[in-house]
């Protein structure tokens, strides 16, 4: 049986190679407790794998390590089970079989002894409410409930106080998620028994999950990946819940037979056939969610994102054999990848290795056989590795409105995935690039349309620029509005920032190359300098100012602002008015420095610390810092990149404000795509604009808090002291003093600052709304299903509509907790604006209301 | 999690090794180091190809985003050539320790410019530290180099008169005004100040007469040298 294990598995190589278990630094001294653990987590690891043997030889491993490191034993199942989840019925086993040596007395049997510690552990993350560990927890007692080790009686008690949550008042979407998949993923593992001791109970459980995800349904209509405004139809879509209620209710028409996809290593052990149930799991409570104060609020520590609108992944492969998460086999396949792309996140290295080898933890059969590369052999059923693993990725990616983890964390998972296997995971990922670019027009959501070119252009700057694009040639003949053609130009236009013009000219095909293509820029990036020319009007003027600009002598820095100031009374003097001589002066000016700044990032950097007092004068007023953000987009209109880094680095330096940005986001003209709607580059704009004040309002929250902190600490050393207790240690002391606490000078600098923030967070968040519903307002007629199914003879005006609205979309699910504090006065003050009766203002307000006035 | 694999984001070797800080204190400051030293970069690899990789790891939404970027330089080449030019390294500075060690999790070992790319974390960027420490005024590793390496000047350091690439050309002259004088590397623009701007507060006009110092109190550059 050499090769393969009890399904039937072969063991390619590549496990148990190469692998250092925390590769440490020689000089550092492993505690003996990490050595004896570590000897655990390669548990069914052997290259010559078979489970019986694997399994007789851990338990010899404890045997052995039991009386001197019972403790190490322990963390080393509590670690297994929440760190290497995909092993799940192998820990459950070897928990069951564990025997202690002859010689050493127990009176409670080791496995329960041991499992007891296991409960306590599993209790500490109850207290914490860590979903991901407790959900792991659950899936461990089930195991061991179907083995009959814990009583389906304390299981099913534990599944119903879990159950319980989703009946709470007011529970939070997170919150009741988290408890239903505890729930719903138990019972797919434990339903046979459970049901058999209690089929009422099961049931009354899973219709609760049921119902849980009948109310969602609404609230997901914002976070599937294609969106037709017209229709409720949900194409490509496939909400969590709805796969894990239709994986459950398969089971369940079966009388919850055990999944065939799980492994079963008990079978192989006939000391565990016909097992009396012999532990009892304690009776326990879901603790209130609290806010854990110190960590969610330390101003280092990251902002505490909680999700609100319920997880859709896209569905990529309807015919090809990838995972259908509506199945049992495919959604226990489906939660086994997503939670190694969750735990390896700290190395994607690993992840990748985990889940290119993923097929070895569950049974012969649920897989293709692996075909040597370039064979052709269509004959073999099961699922397809690596498509599954492509799909899985990039639907985690794709998640709305943020993904788990940052985007950036799941490109390089492919990368490293492509790696390791080129020649069989390439098609995959070529498979994968043509199915969502086939929904690109087909209603693709804005964000993953930005998300999906982004990962292109960084997937491809990873491999050598390689894309067929010759297959999207015909793609030409569309509107150069259509969603195709602009992620075209947006992916080649972000694969230059990330190499050079000509380099990515060269990976193109000849009809592309083409001016006439409209695909690549036509020239260089580069910047326009108007006042370049000697026919320039005021080329002398610019041309000295740029030279007193490049002289490094200090007194030369006030020199340039009284030159500044020439320029502007000698442009009066001549005859223009006083704005416009301010503005011509505001864009010689400001042109020169971004001239001196254009060699390079840090170069700009120097340049605006240098002339920061001129620029802080020149954009005085509201309408000169718009003209100062017009008069940067034009100068940069070949470069857009510059125009997001100059743009945020003037609201770093508070030269303009976040509501500037916005304003110009929606009205700016220097790219000469005036007032018709947000694009995606516009919308980045405005994203950068709206981080920039959330960004500053929570650093500013943060220092209140931790301001607060301080001073009442020093008001109770203050107060120890006068009592004389001066030695004692300011935990000791009471944390708030009686009596009102005394502002510091320093708290009220703090709050100010808050203040003076959330007031300016406001003004960004109400100019966005404002633009929003000014531009949609006019857009009624496309937003009729005759209108889109004649999508095929759309131009500009009603793909930037339809985009305008994909941003509005994801502006109010990203921005929903913020947005919400005002809801009532932005409400009124623009949404009103609108008529509901409209097509226009009835979408408006259905989108807004499922965003901000979430209830479940 | 150590114990089943290391996190990427663990603290490497790489050290300093013209800091004279003892170990504990050089721990101390990773532990919340917002600076990433990044290396095997090509010679030609620009600013903004870093800043358009390394935005990604950026959290805007909680204050974050890229400081300032600071290029290796080769020291040796002004003298040589009248110019400076990039030695194949960079330091990256972000607003927050996380976003460095996103970096670490998800960029260092990907490419840039195509060539795989290595991140640390860093103790901070202090002055001098752009310029490379090898013989030639490269970096050290360039000078034991034996392989061709087009992206890195061709040859090691002692057959540097190789033909030039078309790139160079464009990139040779650029560093030219790098300085190595206290200031001479921008801040990047530090916390928001009220009051700051004259629109949005009177109290406090600049004149022209304010002089550098007072300009960069602005970015808290200074601030940033102290410590580092």
């Amino acid at each position: 049986m050499s090769g393969y294990n009890r399904n039937g598995h072969s063991n390619r190589g590549g496990r148990g190679r190469g692998r250092h278990y925390g590769h440490q630094q020689p000089q550092e001294q492993i505690p003996r407790n990490v050595e004896v653990r570590r000897g655990m987590f390669n548990l069914a690891e052997e290259p010559e794998f078979s489970p019986v043997d694997s399994l007789e030889r851990k338990i010899a491993y404890i045997r052995n390590s039991i009386k001197d490191d019972y403790k190490a034993i322990v963390e080393g199942f509590q670690i297994g089970i929440t760190q290497q989840p995909f092993k799940m019925p192998y820990w459950a086993v070897l928990l069951s079989l564990v025997t202690g040596p002859t010689n050493v007395e127990s009176d409670v049997p080791w496995p329960n002894k041991i499992l007891e510690d296991l409960v306590k552990n599993f209790q500490s993350y109850l207290d914490k409410l860590k979903w991901r560990e407790l959900r792991l927890y659950l899936q461990f007692f089930a195991h061991l409930t179907v083995i009959g080790l814990i009583t389906p009686e304390s299981m099913l008690s534990q599944l119903s106080s879990f159950a319980n949550v989703l009946d709470e008042p007011g529970v939070s979407y997170e919150r009741a998620a988290m408890a239903a998949i505890c729930v719903g993923e138990a019972l797919l593992r434990a339903g046979s028994v459970l049901s058999m001791y209690s089929e009422s109970s099961v049931s009354s459980i899973l219709r609760a999950l049921e119902a849980f995800t009948a109310s969602l349904s609404t609230a997901a209509t914002l976070s599937r990946p294609v969106v037709l405004q017209h229709s409720s139809e949900r194409p490509h879509s496939n909400a969590q819940f709805d796969c894990l209620v239709s994986a459950l209710r398969e089971l369940e028409e079966d009388n919850f037979s055990y999944p065939a996809v799980l492994l079963c290593p008990q079978d192989d052990f006939p000391k565990l056939k016909d097992m009396e149930p012999s532990f009892e799991l304690p009776l326990i409570l879901v603790p209130p969610e609290i806010a854990h104060v110190d960590e969610e609020t330390s101003v280092a520590a990251p902002v505490v994102r909680h999700r609100e609108l319920p997880i859709v992944w896209v569905h990529l492969f309807e015919v090809e054999p990838s995972i259908i998460p509506t199945r049992a086999g495919g959604y226990l396949l489906r939660s086994a990848y997503d939670d190694v792309i969750d735990i390896y996140e700290i190395n994607r290295k690993e992840a990748a290795r985990i889940l290119l080898d993923i097929d070895r933890w569950f049974t012969r059969g649920t897989f293709r056989t692996r075909l040597a590369p370039g064979s052709v052999d269509e004959a073999t059923t099961g699922v397809q590795l690596e498509l599954s693993v492509m799909e899985t990725v990039l639907s985690n990616m794709l998640i709305l409105p943020q993904p788990k983890h940052k985007p950036a964390y799941y490109h390089a998972l492919i990368t490293e995935v492509c790696k390791l296997s080129a020649a069989t995971i390439g098609p995959a990922v070529g498979k994968s690039i043509r199915k969502i670019y086939g929904l690109l027009g087909e209603g693709l959501d804005v964000e993953l349309a930005r998300r999906f070119s982004d990962w292109f252009a960084v997937h491809m700057s990873n491999f050598a620029y390689q894309w067929v694009w010759k297959e999207w040639i015909p793609d030409l003949q569309l509107d150069i509005n259509h969603p195709k053609r602009t992620f075209m130009r947006r992916t080649l236009e972000l694969e230059i920032r990330l190499s050079y013009y000509d380099r990515i000219m060269k990976t193109l095909p000849e009809p592309m190359q083409s001016p006439d293509a409209q695909v690549m820029p036509t020239e260089v990036p580069g910047y326009d300098f108007e006042y370049e020319s000697s026919s320039n009007s005021y080329y002398t003027a610019a041309e000295t100012l740029q030279k007193k600009m490049k002289e490094k002598t200090a007194p030369s820095l006030a020199e340039t602002s009284v030159y500044v100031d020439t320029i502007r009374t000698d442009l009066i003097s001549s005859g223009l008015s006083d704005s416009h001589a301010a503005s011509r002066t505001r864009s010689i000016t400001m042109q020169c420095l971004l001239v001196l700044g254009s060699r390079s990032f840090s170069h700009f950097l120097n340049a605006i610390e240098r002339y920061i007092s001129i620029l802080h004068t020149l954009s005085n007023t509201t309408d000169a810092k718009f003209e100062m953000l017009e008069i940067v987009s034009t100068f940069w209109r070949r470069n857009r990149q510059m125009i997001l880094i100059v743009f945020d680095k003037l609201m770093q330096y508070q030269v303009v404000d976040p509501s500037d940005v916005v304003s110009w986001a929606f009205e700016g003209g220097g790219l000469g795509e005036k007032g018709d709607g947000l694009s995606t580059f516009q919308w980045e704009l405005m994203r950068i604009a709206l981080d920039k004040s959330n960004g500053r309002v929570s650093i500013a929250q943060r220092r209140v808090i931790n301001q607060r902190k301080i001073d009442e600490e020093a008001m109770a050393r203050a107060k120890a002291k006068e009592a004389g207790n001066e030695g004692m240690d300011v935990d000791d002391i009471a944390a708030v003093p009686d009596g009102p606490v005394e502002e510091s000078a320093d708290m009220q600098k703090q709050t100010r600052a808050h203040q003076i923030l959330v007031t300016e967070q406001k003004a960004v968040l109400s100019r966005s709304v404002d633009k929003f519903v000014t531009v949609l307002g006019l857009t009624d007629e496309y937003l009729s299903e005759d209108a889109w199914n004649n999508r095929s003879s759309w131009t500009r005006a009603q793909w930037d509509a339809i985009e305008t609205w994909g941003w509005f979309r994801h502006f109010t699910r990203n921005y929903a907790p913020h947005l919400r504090v005002y809801k009532e006065s932005l409400s009124v003050a623009y949404l009103s604006r609108i008529p509901a009766e409209r097509p226009s203002g009835a979408l408006m307000r259905e989108i807004w209301s499922i965003a901000i006035d979430q209830e479940f | 999690m150590a114990d089943v694999v290391e996190a990427l984001d663990k603290f490497s070797n790489y050290k300093d090794s013209q800091a004279s800080r003892d170990r504990e204190m050089q721990y101390e400051l990773l532990k919340k180091s917002t600076t990433l030293y990044v290396g095997n970069l090509s010679f030609y690899t620009t600013e903004e190809q870093i800043y358009e990789l390394f935005s990604k790891c950026t959290t805007p939404e909680e204050g974050g985003g890229i400081k300032r970027i600071i290029m290796g330089l080769d020291r040796n080449s002004r003298q040589a050539l009248q110019v400076l030019t990039p030695c194949g390294f960079c330091f990256v500075e972000y607003y927050s320790h996380n976003e460095a060690l996103a970096c670490m999790r998800y960029i260092s070992g990907t490419k840039l410019d195509e060539r795989i790319i290595r991140c640390d974390l860093d103790i901070g960027y202090k002055d001098g530290r752009q310029f490379g420490r090898g013989r030639s005024g490269g970096q050290v590793r360039d000078e034991h180099r034996q392989d061709y390496d087009a992206g890195r000047g061709g040859w090691g350091a002692q057959a540097q008169a190789q033909q030039e690439q078309a790139r160079r050309k464009n990139r040779e002259e650029l560093y030219s005004d790098a300085q190595d004088v206290p200031g001479a590397v921008a801040g990047g623009g530090g916390d928001w100040k009220e009051g700051t701007n004259p629109a949005s507060s009177r109290k406090r006009q600049r004149s022209p007469d304010d002089d550098g110092d007072e300009m960069r109190d602005v970015s808290g550059s200074i601030a940033d040298k102290r410590c580092c």
